[in-house]
Order: C-alpha cells, then structure tokens, then sequence
C-alpha cells in the first residue's frame, strides 16, 4: 500500500509538473507572440504597397471554376474574366472580349482580342473560348439559363459567331455573367499547376475554402496591376470579418452585416460602401393556399406593409423602398414607387374586410371561424426584417408566425408546401424576358407561389419575340406592373452589400454586383 | 483470468457494441434531416433557370451518382464497409477524401485543444484547491465570482471582447485563416478560461468533502503535515477529476466550433459545421465517427484508468459494481 502511495504520488508530481510545464511554455508563446505580431505589424506596414488583403464570408471550394462556389470569387479576386461584363451603370463593356457585332435579330459576333493569353502563355482564341463555354454548359448546371439556345461557331481565329435560338436576345449580357468565366479547357483545373484562367492575378497557392494568394499574371494583356500580391481569405464570422478590417489587418472585408456598420462608421480607418444590389427582396406567397385565392388579400398585404420602416429596420436604412420587381435594376427605377406608392393601413384594413375576413373582438381577422394565420419564412440573419414584418401584418389582426432558417430548411419547406410565405431575392439585371419568365411563368423556377395568368403569359410570349430594344422595355414595365398590381408575391427593397474598406487603400469602385471589381486594376495605396 | 482482466475484456466488448449502435444512430439522424445535399451542391443559379429539365436531369443524375435514393441502410452498409478499409468516402464540395480533410485539419484543433486542457486543468485543480483550503474567506469568494462570471458569459462573448482587445485595440493579434504559433495564444486561453469554472467547482467541492472526511481530522491531529494531508485529499478526489477532465477534453475537441469560427481557426470543429449547412453528408458523417470514437476512446481510457488506479479492484475476492 506504501508503495503504491508513493507510486501514485510520483505520478501525480509527474502530471502537474508536466501541466505546470506546459502553462509556462504556453505564458512563453504568448509573450514572445507578441513581439512577433509586433514586428509582422511593422513588417505589414512597410510592405502595403505590395500586398492586399480580401476578406469575406466563403472563397472558392474548388480549383474549376464552373464548381460551385467559384467563379463569382475567381472573378472578384481578379484571377478570372468573362468575355464583357457590366459598369457601374448596368452598361454592358468588353472585358476579355474585345467588342461585339449584331448581324441580325439571330446572330451576333463576338470579337476577341490577339493579345489575350492565358496565364500559360496560351493564345486565347475563338477555338479556345469556345471550348470553355461548351465546358460550362457540359458541368455548369448555374451557367445554363444563360447558354440556352446559344451556338457558337469559330468564324476566324478572333471572331465568333453566336446563333440564337430567340431573335432579339442580347448575347453580350449573358456572356458577362460570372459563371461564364472563360478558363482554358484543355487543363484539368485540379491542382493550382493544373489551373489557367485569364486574369490580370493568377493563383500561386490555394487551400479550398480557406486562402488563395494571388500574384500578377505576366502575360495579362491589359494595363497591370499596381498592388503585386493578393491575400484572398475567408472568414466566415460576421464579426470576426469586421474586426480584420478594424484591426487593419485586412484591406477590404465584404459581406459587412448591417449589425457591424455602426461600429465601423466610428473607425476613421475605415470607409464604408454600400450599395444596393439589383435584386429584389421579395415575399412569396403561396398560391396554393386557399386564403390566398382573393386578389384583395394579396393586395391587402401589400399595402399593408411600410417599406420606409422595413428599410429602416431591415437593412439599417440603406436600401431604397420598391413596390415592384424590376424597379430594383436601376434601368427600371421609376417603377419604385409606382404601384404601392405609400403605406396604407386603412386601405388594407377596407380591402381584408372587403374579403371577408372580420375582426373580432381578440383583435384578430377570422373567415368562417378560421384565422387568418400566416407563416412565414425566412433566413436566419434576416431577423430584424422577419420581426418588422410581423409587427406591421399583426396590426392588421393577422396572425403571423416567422420561422427562420438556412437554406435547406426553407427549400424543404417549398417543396412539401408547408409554408404560406417566403422571402427571397432574385436578381433583377440580365435579360428581361428570362428575368421576368422565371418569376411569373407557370414554369418558371422563382415562382415558388404557382401563380399563372393568362394576360401576363401572353405578354411574356410577346416580349420574348420584341424587336426593338424600346419594345423590350415598354412590355417589361407593363409586365412588371401588372404583376405588382395582382400581388402573386410583395416586394420590399433591393437587398444591400456593404464592404469595408482600408482608408488608405485608393481605387476601390462600389459596383451593384461587387464581384465585378472588388479587385481592380486601379487599386493602389497611398 | 483475474478481476482486472476480465474487466478490460468486458469494458472493450461493451466499446464495440457502442460504436456499432453510436454510427447507426448517427448515420440515420445525419440522413433524415431537412435538406437535400444534390441541390445545394448545384447552387442556386444567378438567374433562375427557366429550363428545369435540364435541371432535373443533372439533379437525378447526382443523386444516383452518391447513391441517396438507396435506402438508409443499403447506404449505411456500404458506408461501413468503406469506413473499415479506412474510406471515409469523399466530400461532395471539395472531391477530397473525408478521411484527408479530417486529417489536415486535426493538427489545428489539436493545436488548440491540447494547451486549452492543460490551462484549464491548471486552472481548475490549482484554484479549486486554494478556493477549498480558502474557505469562505476573500479569496474564496473571489475565485466564485470568477467562476460565475465566465459561465453566465457566453464563449462567443468572451472571445470576440479578447478578439477586439487583442485584435483592434492592441494590434498583438493577427486575424486571418492560417494556423501558426502566433495566432494560437489567444484562442487556446480563451478556450482554456471559460472551460475551467466547472472543474474548478468540482475540484472545489470534493475537496472540501474529504477535508471534513475524520481521516483528515485525525490526521490534522496525529500531527501530519498539512502538505501531506492535502495531498492525501487531492489523491482520493482523482477519480472526478479524471471523469471531469476526460469528458471535458471531447468537449473541447469537438465543441470548440464557436472558438474555432470567431478566431478564424481552420479546425475540425469549423470544418464539421459549414459541412452540416451544407449538407456535405460524408464529411458530417465521417466527422460524426471521428468523434465517436475519441468519446469512446476517452472513455474506455478512462474506466481502465478507474481499474488501475483504484486500489479496491486489486482484490479478486470482493465484486465491484460499475457506476456505483
């Protein structure tokens, strides 16, 4: 037993002289960290004219940017290219293109440039394009909405010709969508050796999911970059990201919750850019329903809703109020406020009336002894905009129930039709007639609702076949009017993007689809 | 075969039968949940896609291609099978074997978790002895409120006041993706801290049950030193400690998620939990049997440890009732 004892008190001197061990060592680390960060911070602040830091939520899960998500953050970080893309403006520029010919209302040219190459060295030319859009088209399911009906044919070595399937329909537009990012098709992108896209960055280190280091492709045929090195990282706590740019750490942080903007505005470090997305914040109501049937309730709804305060509230007074899908793309922003001008409590207390739904004397709205309940769902950082909603529909007796979560969990809920009400916001910039078919085609896959009307399906089929890029217009507003007016879902405010920047970091460009030019060839620091 | 040989045998039986049940609970659970994997992995498209049976067509074909419209068990088979020759299959997002992204990323956390539990059995068995002999004195009452402090403050909270501190106001952090020595301090005492107050209690509490114990009186009055006497106490408390310490350490491996996402800590822990939104099912999966295992693992270690260190199992003639 004594031996035993002193066994196991020789043990136990063992452990904790072991623990003690290693709390020093630990105390050591931290106080020699330090120095070390110290001296990174200094070494940082002599090298910021060589190196730039991107953070944001999530980078690239994959070395082939037609796997999802990459090309968006390939695009952003400068390493890649589409053949044009869109200014700050919504105007459609060349970008790896050069420019683009119509011949007719069927077939377009695309004109490519002899200097371009791929990071390789690889002349990028009409066979070489096209065999990375038919690469995308073959394991892109994302790039296909804008591949649909699209022949391509190599007419010369730089020119192109596209054949549609629909007349009138703008290829230049759907060739500068992200996913259409043009990468040399005869690689394997698998390895960072294995990868060669256009851009005026190529990668030089990769970790899926977690950082990607960027230096200057040699071989880009447009003006360089003043900035050598990229860091591009992810970081996905919303927090964390805010203070990587607090703590001047990083130069631009994306995806700033609208919860971290207060404290950022304090930092004199800082600048702050928000600008409105072209999509529209939406809520989808399920058709299906039988509550749902009566035109008035819709309507009911709708000017039930005070956009100011949801703005307000929701998006911390950045974003602009809109009352009908298009108007959050800035060429149809005088459809704004065009249908629910203002907020109407008593109008949507006349019009839930008028449909029979009675108040009581609990205050709620009942038809036929059933309550008029409403679930609602939506995403999980999306609960100050949930709340208001609910706040501003109770005032009107209705019983609202939001429920939040991630993505999967509302799908399921669409696809089971175990909901009433979902909020979503699709993109509002592209081609007016794919926009508007997807959202109010019986077939269309933003229709969660199933709304299907004749009177829009027959202006969807003429604005398909519109000759004139007026025409186009004019039926796309009618459309979007109509569609505001019989209410199949409600529409808020476009949602907001916001990035910090370093202060001392020029050349930065807000963009409303900011992977366009979060990387930019004119950033430099002062 | 002796007491103790016997009780191995039997402890190592009992592991296997948890593992079998513990995978086949999990496999079940991970493949009910809402959500389907094949749509998310295709992502939503920028413009909704107007041709959804093309849509369709590559979504069934994905399906057929993991094999998600077998049923729950043929999978949980083939997964096991898989799972025996080492294959813990590949993740849906990455193409990468799941046993590799496990692999690369176990340092990180054991990186952190390990000084974690060092600080913290510091911590907890240092402070809860002085708190015990300090009884209902100054010090006592301090070390307390210490205790209560970090456990009514939530781990996300306390970590992003020492990430802004540290980060912002001090510039002695580097906030950023990569594992180095010099982004480990802060996490690992972060993670030690607020994990101490219930060992601290424990350590606390036991001790001062054996100190009023009449072995300890007497003791005090057969003239033993107080060193001896405390050291006899913090013997007999062990056993708590051990079970504490132990399941404290599978807590901090697999539940330094909050940790490992606010300090940006590539680890398991963060791994696991954007695999679980995006429904990446064999990385949850095979994150679900890696922890499985070191519980078991733990815990086996431990109930041999309970074996060895208990005097009583020496004697063959008297039985033993586990869990008593």
């Amino acid at each position: 037993m004594k031996i035993l004892n002193s066994y196991s008190i020789k043990q136990l001197r063992f452990w904790l002289l072991l623990m003690i061990i290693g709390l020093i060592l630990c105390l050591a680390g931290c106080t020699g960290q330090n120095s070390m960060v110290n001296d990174n911070t200094l070494e940082d602040t002599t090298n910021k004219n060589t190196e730039l830091v991107l953070v944001e939520r999530e980078i690239s899960s994959n070395y082939d940017p037609n796997f999802y998500p990459g090309s968006n953050h390939y695009i952003k970080n400068g390493s890649a290219e589409a053949l044009f893309k869109v200014d700050e403006q919504g105007v459609v520029q060349p970008s790896l293109a050069k420019g683009f010919e119509r011949i007719d209302k069927h077939t377009w040219h695309i004109l490519l440039r002899p200097e371009a190459k791929f990071w390789s060295g690889v002349k990028i030319d009409s066979e070489a394009v096209i065999a990375s859009l038919e690469r995308s088209r073959a394991s892109n399911i994302r790039a296909l909405p804008m591949l649909e009906g699209l022949t391509f044919t190599p007419l010369e070595e730089w020119r192109i010709k596209v054949d549609t399937e629909r007349s009138n329909l703008f290829v230049p537009l759907n060739l500068s969508y992200m996913e259409l990012c043009i990468i040399n098709a005869d690689k394997s992108h698998d390895s960072v050796e294995t990868m060669d896209m256009s851009g005026m960055y190529k990668v030089v280190e990769f970790e899926p999911k977690k950082s990607m280091i960027l230096e200057i492709n040699d071989n880009y045929y447009g003006e360089k970059p003043n900035i050598e090195r990229i860091i591009h990282e992810a970081i996905s706590d919303q927090e964390t990201r805010s203070l990587a740019v607090l703590s001047q750490r990083a130069d631009i942080a994306m995806q700033i919750s609208n919860e971290s903007i207060a404290q950022l505005k304090m930092d004199e470090n800082v600048i702050l850019y928000s600008a409105p997305a072209s999509n529209t914040g939406t809520i989808y109501l399920n058709l299906r329903k039988a509550k749902f049937e009566d035109i008035r309730v819709r309507q009911a709804l709708a000017w039930g809703l005070d956009r100011e305060e949801l703005v307000l509230l929701g998006s911390e007074g950045l974003s602009t109020p809109t009352s009908t899908w298009l108007s959050s793309n800035p060429k149809y922003k005088d459809q704004r406020t065009k249908i629910y001008s203002h907020y109407d409590f008593d109008k949507a207390e006349d019009l839930l009336e008028a449909a029979g739904w009675v108040k009581r004397d609990d205050g709620m709205r009942y038809k036929d002894d059933n309550l008029l309940h409403i679930k609602l769902m939506t995403w999980g950082q999306d609960k100050a905009l949930g709340e208001t909603i609910q706040n501003q529909w109770s005032k009107l007796g209705i019983s609202v129930e939001v429920q939040y979560g991630d993505y999967s969990l509302i799908m399921t809920a669409r696809e089971e039709g175990e909901w009433d009400a979902s909020i979503e916001a699709w993109t509002t910039f592209g081609d007016e007639y794919a926009l508007l078919s997807t959202q109010f085609s019986p077939e269309g896959s933003g229709n969660y609702g199933g709304f299907n009307n004749s009177q829009i399906n027959n202006m969807l089929e003429e604005l398909k076949n519109a000759e004139t890029e007026q025409r186009k217009v004019e039926i796309a507003t009618q459309i979007d009017s109509l569609a505001a007016e019989l209410a199949p879902s409600i529409y808020m405010y476009p949602r907001v993007e916001t990035t910090a920047v370093n202060k001392r970091l020029k050349g930065f460009q807000v963009h409303f689809r900011q992977f366009e030019n979060a990387i930019n060839n004119q950033l430099r620091f002062e | 075969m002796s007491l103790r040989n016997k009780s191995i045998v039997s402890k190592l039986v009992e592991t296997g039968v948890t593992l079998l049940l513990a995978t086949l609970v999990l496999f079940i659970i991970i493949n009910l949940a809402p959500g389907d994997p094949i749509r998310i992995l295709l992502g939503t498209p920028e413009v909704a896609s107007v041709n959804n049976q093309v849509y369709q067509e590559k979504y069934q074909e994905l399906r057929e291609a993991y094999h998600l419209d077998d049923s729950i068990l043929v999978q949980y088979v083939a997964w096991m099978k898989n799972v025996l020759r080492f294959n813990l299959g590949d993740s849906f997002y990455t193409n990468q074997p799941v046993i590799i992204e496990l692999g690369k990323r176990m340092p990180a956390t054991l990186l952190l978790t390990i000084p974690a539990i060092i600080i913290q059995l510091t911590l907890g068995i240092g402070l809860g002895i002085i708190s015990a002999l300090k009884h209902n004195k100054t010090i006592d009452n301090l070390i307390r409120l210490f205790c209560v402090f970090l456990s009514s403050l939530p781990g996300f909270a306390i970590s992003l006041m020492l990430l802004y501190l540290f980060a912002v106001r001090l510039k002695l952090y580097e906030i950023s993706h990569t594992v180095s020595l010099m982004r480990l301090y802060l996490p690992t005492i972060t993670l030690g801290i607020i994990s101490s107050p219930a060992l601290i209690r424990v350590v606390r509490s036991n001790m001062l049950e054996e100190l009023g114990k009449q072995y300890t009186a007497f003791a005090i009055a057969r003239g033993v030193k107080k060193r001896a006497v405390i050291r006899g106490a913090l013997k007999n408390i062990m056993l708590p400690i051990m079970t504490l310490a132990a399941h404290s350490s599978v807590n901090l491996i697999g539940g330094s998620v909050i940790i490992e996402s606010i300090f940006s800590w590539p680890g398991i822990g963060k791994y696991a939990l954007d695999s679980i939104l995006l429904r990446d099912y064999p990385v949850v999966q095979g994150y679900g049997f890696l922890m499985i295992c070191i519980v078991i693992a733990i815990n086996l270690l431990v109930e041999l440890g309970y074996i060895f260190i208990d005097p009583r199992l020496k004697r063959p003639e008297r039985k033993i009732r586990w869990g008593g």
